[in-house]
């Protein structure tokens, strides 16, 4: 039978993967980079200055600490729920630390879009989660405080 | 503020916490938690439990003082 827990379970399991296959990204950063901006017979249809290559590199792994540390967030949000502690401060600041890491890399895409205009759409995207996830925590921020209430109500 | 003087009124019927916790069927620990003023509500159906098994008055167990 499928329950909260499974579900929560499965949340857990892809949170992993994305880490695994973020951590395989910072490894493989200047192939994935030369991947992406370069066709396989070497041409390059963005002039590639030494300038452009240096900010998107870092931008790059920036971006990948940044969502690494926004799934490390996760990872342990996810592991307080499934133990049934869902309305704790803990989460909150767990959500708050996911927030800041999607501002986080809205402003590191922000930077790249100097050099390579269309991570614009990332960066508005990311901002965007960024703000959700706030309005998340402020949600639960008060859930917290009602629960505490509720506890203390005998 | 308000002041539970639980302990007062369980002295006078000579009876134990963990007695009046099974009679009004709560947990020691929430009973605990009501003495020691860390409560910050109670419900009436408590209040009226422990009025009825300490055969007392709301008034005899809660007291207002002023901070």
């Amino acid at each position: 039978m499928w329950n909260q827990l499974k579900s929560a379970k499965l949340s857990l399991i892809v949170c992993w993967i994305a880490m695994v296959m973020f951590a395989g990204c910072l490894l493989a950063m200047p192939v994935i980079f030369n991947l992406y901006f370069m066709d396989y017979r070497g041409f390059t249809p963005i002039v590639m200055t030494r300038g452009f290559k240096v900010v998107m590199l870092t931008c790059m792994y920036l971006g990948v600490l940044l969502a690494i540390c926004a799934l490390y967030g996760l990872i342990k949000l996810l592991n307080n729920i499934t133990k049934e502690k869902v309305f704790v401060s803990d989460n909150v600041t767990f959500l708050r630390i996911i927030s800041w890491c999607c501002f986080g890399a809205a402003i590191v895409t922000v930077v790249a879009s100097f050099e390579y205009f269309p991570v614009i759409v990332i960066s508005i995207a990311a901002a965007f989660v960024g703000l959700i996830l706030r309005v998340v925590k402020n949600v639960m921020q008060s859930a917290v405080e009602i629960r505490e209430e509720n506890d203390l109500t005998i | 503020m308000i002041i539970v003087n639980l302990d007062v009124m369980l002295a006078k019927r000579k009876m134990s916490s963990g007695e009046l916790a099974q009679k009004i069927d709560i947990t020691p620990a929430n009973l605990s938690i009501l003495k020691t003023g860390k409560a910050k509500a109670i419900r009436f159906s408590t209040l009226e439990a422990i009025c009825r098994e300490l055969d007392c008055q709301p008034g005899d167990i809660l007291e207002f003082r002023e901070e």
